[in-house]
């Protein structure tokens, strides 16, 4: 199973960052080490995401208004372990799940050799 | 067709005794919960026809598996085959060059991951069926699987029932007063998640097991919890549904016997299921423990939760978990030949031991009350204004019974009183309201 790890800073109920206990780069390395982790990374400070709408044709951009302390994307990781419960147990070792929270999203492959998505079977629709 | 009863009583027992077995060894092989669950039934079914004629077989639960794997085997064949046509059919739609024809005409193409690499002659081995090779025997990986936290609670107590339990969905709908059509969604959408979220279908690792454990127990305790104080609904169905809680406790502790915490949950069970008849008087109302007819405790159920108690006594060490404690609490209620003669110092005791391990504002509340009635109803007094300074427990009508009952023994009948009717303010249910109505005559009539 693949999953996209997303990572928040600090929740409200969350405990002190403290540096000398939550060291990243050891997280990665034995993350790495033990081949759960396909790649990851941080993301830049909150108020630098740029939000891409397509309506009636015309596109619309806008920078992503602030987000809640607790909803604010820090970082991601992508995993690839056996079960939910391996990712789980490597997740709850980041160091910002002591702080923050991290999301595990189970990722749903698609081959569109066998399985067209509604997107692409719209597309062939509105194109007829 | 004179041994037709017989017969019948011993397929109902199987069905107890043997339901988790089959359904979790179709699911380890098959990795289909569903189809598990319809083979097994289908295998009670045939059990019902043939076992009259043919005689129940010596060893029911190996004939009920056999049958079960071959209706699914025949299933999962069927399913292939239709898949393939599908899959034919798809494939000379992409020669004709409509992509989506298939799609369009309604005909839903084959989830691949339904046929997740099964092979309908491969790894069934015959013989020691609900243990792998592994040796774990196959209804713990069911407990675990359908009691996992990355479960909605309500999602875990319906799959625990409907799966290990082999209660119906019309069953656990009625128990929990929810239409059939939502619990069956209910049940459907957990097994999608287990399968979407890859939820494994194992015994957790050593590290996380205590953790999972006390996560097993507290929806066996919950789901004991909702027959028990059958306020509302059908009395009988929610009896039923103790008597599920303790048949899955006992299966738990069979199958992980070192677990001290597993056999404290169902000797609590036991003692505390030992007073259901007595808990509701000839009018249907609720009596309170101190006012209960003693004589009408199921004794030999209290019996059978002390032995588990003694037994545990006699092998753990000085480590007593919260179970554990409750269970040498109701105990404690469960010997006392009278109310008065209740042996409060002791529970006052457990319950110092419990709240360290458990900061939860009801526990601390009974701390209190137990050291109250334990002689000390000052103190505890205090204790319980503490607790009310502190918020924990606004709006919990408990909160002012309990200062009432500490008030009425230092002899203040007034505020007594005054907490009774805060209480009835803030009772949920209607029996209760009546009891509390009841307590304060008894309290103003002094």
């Amino acid at each position: 199973m693949e999953y996209l790890m997303l990572i928040t800073d600090q929740d409200a109920d969350g405990e002190a960052w403290v540096p000398e206990l939550d060291d990243f780069a050891a997280w990665v390395a034995d993350a790495d080490a033990n081949g759960v982790r396909v790649r990851g990374n941080r993301l830049q400070p909150n108020g630098e995401s740029t939000i891409v709408k397509r309506r009636a044709g015309g596109l619309l951009v806008t920078d992503a208004p602030l987000a809640e302390p607790e909803e604010w994307i820090a970082g991601y990781d992508v995993l690839e372990t056996d079960s939910l419960d391996d990712a789980i147990e490597v997740a709850s070792r980041h160091p910002r799940a002591r702080t923050g929270h991290v999301t595990l999203h189970p990722v749903w492959p698609v081959d569109f050799d066998t399985v067209p998505t509604p997107a692409v079977a719209d597309v062939s629709l509105s194109g007829e | 067709m004179t041994q037709a009863p017989a017969t019948h009583d011993a397929v109902a027992r199987a069905y107890r005794d043997e339901w988790a077995r089959v359904t979790a060894t179709l699911i380890r092989h098959t990795g289909d919960w569903t189809l598990a669950e319809d083979c097994a039934a289908e295998a009670f079914a045939r059990a019902l026809e043939r076992w009259p004629a043919e005689g129940v077989p010596r060893n029911p639960g190996a004939w009920l598996t056999t049958v079960a794997k071959h209706l699914a085997i025949d299933r999962l064949r069927r399913r292939t085959n239709e898949a393939a046509k599908v899959r034919e059919a798809a494939e000379m739609d992409e020669v004709e060059g409509g992509r989506n024809v298939g799609r369009r005409a309604g005909v839903p193409l084959p989830a691949t991951d339904d046929l997740v690499d099964f092979d309908p002659a491969g790894d069934w081995g015959e013989g020691a069926d609900d243990s792998s090779d592994d040796g774990v025997d196959d209804r713990l990986r069911l407990v675990f699987t359908c009691c996992h936290p990355a479960l909605a609670l309500d999602a875990r107590v319906a799959l625990t029932l409907r799966t290990l339990g082999g209660l119906t969905t019309e069953e656990i709908a009625r128990a929990f007063l929810v239409p059939e059509p939502t619990m069956a969604q209910r049940i459907v959408r957990a097994k999608q998640r287990i399968r979407n979220a890859g939820i494994p279908y194992r015994v957790p690792d050593a590290a996380s097991l205590p953790e999972r454990l006390g996560g097993v127990l507290a929806v066996l305790y919950l789901v004991f919890n909702a027959g028990y104080s059958a306020s509302g609904g059908d009395a009988e169905r929610r009896g039923a549904l103790a008597d599920e809680a303790i048949r899955l406790a006992r299966l738990v502790v069979r199958l992980m016997p070192d677990e001290g915490e597993a056999a404290s949950l169902l000797a609590l069970m036991l003692l505390q299921d030992s007073r259901r008849r007595a808990r509701v008087d000839a009018d249907g109302e609720l009596v309170l423990l101190d006012a209960q007819d003693r004589s009408r405790w199921d004794a030999a159920e209290i019996e059978s939760g002390l032995a588990v108690l003694r037994a545990l006594g006699r092998r753990t060490g000085g480590i007593r978990g919260p179970y554990r404690l409750q269970a040498e609490i109701a105990a404690c209620h469960a010997t006392a030949p009278t109310a008065d003669e209740t042996d409060f110092d002791r529970i006052a005791g457990f319950y110092d031991e419990l709240a360290a391990l458990d900061s939860s504002p009801v526990v601390a509340l009974n701390r209190a009350l137990a050291h109250g009635f334990a002689g000390r109803a000052q103190a505890g007094l205090d204790e319980l204004d503490r607790l009310e300074a502190s918020g924990a427990l606004d709006r919990y009508h408990l909160l002012p019974a309990a200062q009432a009952e500490l008030l009425v023994r230092l002899g203040r009948t007034d505020a007594a009183a005054a907490r009774l009717h805060e209480s009835l303010a803030l009772a949920p249910t209607e029996a209760e309201q009546r009891q509390l109505r009841r307590r304060l005559a008894e309290v103003t009539a002094r």
